[in-house]
C-alpha cells in the first residue's frame, strides 16, 4: 500500500513538474515531456506487464492537468510503452553504442509523434489544420527530443539503482 | 491458446487502447468534472507556488545574466525619459479626446472593467503553447467565454474551462481562438486567431482594406461578449491571404506569452 502511494506521489510530482515548473525552464516547446520519459524509462528497466497499470494512471493525472480530454494522454503512453517494450526485445537497448543509437532514435520518433499526437487531439481531432510541416518538427520539438533523451538515459540509470535497492518481487507482481 | 492471448501485452495494450478511446468518446458529457475538480480542489495550491517559485527563479536567473548590459540600457532609459514626459502632456489632451470618444461610441472606460486579478498556475508545455492555468474559477464567479487581458487591457485569451478553483485560458496563439479585430487607425476588420510557426495573425481582411505595419488591432467588439478596444498588439509583415479575395498579417503582441505571472478576467 505504500508503495502505490509512493508511485501515485512521484506521477502526481511528475505531472506538476511538468505543466508549472518546466514550461518556465525552457523555451518556448522544448520543455521534456517528464510524465512520458519517466514512464517509458520504467518499462525499458521493468518491462511492460510491470509498468501499464501505471501507464493508464499516469496519462489519466497528466490529461488533468494538462486540460487535456481525458485519454489523450493515456492512448499515447499505451502506445510508446509497448512500442518501447516491443522494440527492446528486437533492438538492443542496453548501455552499448548499438542499444544507445536505437533508444536515441526511438526516445526522438516518440518526442516527434507524441507532440503530433497531442496537438492532434487539442485541435478537435481536425486533420486540415494539422497539415503544417511545424507541427511536426520545429526548433522547439528538435530541442524537446534533445532534453527528453537526456532525461530518458537519466532515469533508466536512477531507475535501474533503484530496482536494485527495492524488492522489485514485491513491487512490480506483474512481471 | 486464447487464453494465453488475454495475458499477452498485445491484449494489454489493446485494452488501453480501447478504453482510452472510450474515455476521449466520454469527455463531452461531463462525465469526469467532479473527478478534476477534486485534482484541482487539492493539488492547485502547489500548482501555484510551484509556478510561482519557479518564476522568482527565472527572473533572477535573467536578472543576473542581463547585468552587463545594465548600464547601456539605464542610459538609454534616461533618455526615453526625457522625451515621454514631453509625450505625457500631449498625451493628456489626447486622453480627454478619447474618453468623449469613448463615450460617444458607447464603449467601456479602460479602467472601468470589473477585472478578476490570478495568479498563474500552469502552462501548456508544447510548441504551441496555447493555455494557461490559472486559479481562480466558478466560486469567483468566472464563466466561459470571458476575455483575459493583462496591465490594462492587453489581451491576452479567453477562458476555455472553468472548476470551482482552477480555470483553463485559450491563449491567443491558440488555433482554436478567433477573434473579430479591427485595425484601430484604417478601420480593417478582420480575425485575429492563432497559427503554428507565425504565432498570432489576422486574416480575412478583404485586399480592398488598408493594413499597415505598425498599426494597433484592437477587439471590434462584435462576438462572444468580447468588449471593443482591448488591444491585441501591433501589425507586423503583411501578406495575401491563402484566397486572393484576402489578406493577412502577422501580429506581434506586446505580452510575452511565456512570461505571464498575473493576469485579469473581465468579467462584465
Amino acid at each position: 500500500m505504500r508503495k502505490i502511494f509512493l508511485f501515485l506521489a512521484v506521477i502526481v510530482l511528475a505531472v506538476i513538474l511538468e505543466t508549472s515548473v518546466l514550461p518556465l525552464c525552457f523555451s518556448r516547446g522544448s520543455a521534456p515531456d517528464l510524465v512520458l520519459v519517466l514512464l517509458v524509462s520504467g518499462v525499458a528497466v521493468f518491462g511492460f506487464q510491470a509498468i501499464w497499470i501505471w501507464g493508464i494512471v499516469a496519462g489519466f493525472i497528466f490529461d488533468i492537468f494538462s486540460f487535456n480530454k481525458i485519454g489523450v494522454n493515456i492512448f499515447s503512453f499505451a502506445i510508446f510503452s509497448y512500442s518501447i517494450s516491443f522494440f527492446s526485445r528486437r533492438l538492443v537497448f542496453g548501455e552499448k553504442m548499438g542499444g544507445i543509437f536505437s533508444s536515441a532514435i526511438f526516445v526522438v520518433l516518440m518526442t516527434i509523434f507524441n507532440n503530433a499526437w497531442t496537438n492532434f487531439a487539442s485541435l478537435g481531432f481536425k486533420f486540415e489544420k494539422l497539415l503544417n510541416v511545424e507541427a511536426f518538427v520545429s526548433w522547439g520539438i528538435i530541442w524537446k527530443a534533445v532534453f527528453n533523451l537526456i532525461l530518458f538515459y537519466f532515469f533508466v540509470i536512477l531507475v535501474k539503482k533503484q530496482k536494485k535497492r527495492m524488492n522489485a518481487n514485491n513491487l512490480f507482481s506483474g512481471k | 491458446m486464447s487464453f494465453n492471448f488475454f495475458r499477452t501485452k498485445l491484449f494489454k495494450v489493446l485494452v488501453v487502447v480501447f478504453i482510452s478511446v472510450f474515455l476521449v468518446i466520454l469527455n463531452p458529457c461531463g462525465f469526469f468534472s467532479p473527478i478534476k475538480t477534486a485534482f484541482f480542489v487539492v493539488f492547485s495550491p502547489f500548482q501555484k507556488v510551484a509556478y510561482g517559485l519557479t518564476f522568482e527563479v527565472s527572473e533572477i536567473k535573467k536578472f543576473i545574466f542581463s547585468i552587463g548590459q545594465l548600464k547601456e540600457e539605464n542610459e538609454k532609459l534616461i533618455e526615453e525619459n526625457r522625451s515621454l514626459l514631453a509625450e505625457i502632456s500631449n498625451l493628456r489632451e489626447e486622453r480627454k479626446e478619447n474618453e468623449k470618444l469613448r463615450e460617444e461610441l458607447r464603449l467601456l472606460p479602460r479602467d472601468k472593467f470589473n477585472l478578476e486579478g490570478s495568479t498563474v498556475i500552469s502552462r501548456d508545455s508544447n510548441e504551441q503553447g496555447s493555455w494557461i492555468g490559472i486559479n481562480k474559477g466558478k466560486k469567483d464567479e468566472i464563466k466561459k467565454d470571458m476575455p483575459v487581458v493583462v496591465n490594462s487591457g492587453i489581451l491576452i485569451g479567453r477562458i476555455e474551462e472553468v472548476y470551482p478553483t482552477t480555470s483553463k485560458v485559450l491563449l491567443l496563439s491558440d488555433m482554436g481562438s478567433s477573434i473579430n479585430a479591427v485595425d484601430s487607425k484604417t478601420g480593417s476588420k478582420g480575425i485575429v486567431k492563432g497559427e503554428f510557426g507565425s504565432g498570432i495573425i489576422m486574416d480575412m481582411v478583404l485586399q480592398s482594406e488598408a493594413l499597415n505595419q505598425g498599426d494597433e488591432v484592437v477587439t471590434s467588439g462584435i462576438g462572444k461578449g468580447f468588449p471593443a478596444g482591448l488591444l491585441i498588439g501591433k501589425i507586423g509583415e503583411v501578406s495575401p491571404s491563402g484566397s486572393e479575395l484576402f489578406q493577412r498579417a502577422i501580429i506581434s503582441s506586446p505580452v510575452d506569452f511565456s512570461r505571464l505571472q498575473f493576469v485579469f478576467v473581465i468579467k462584465n
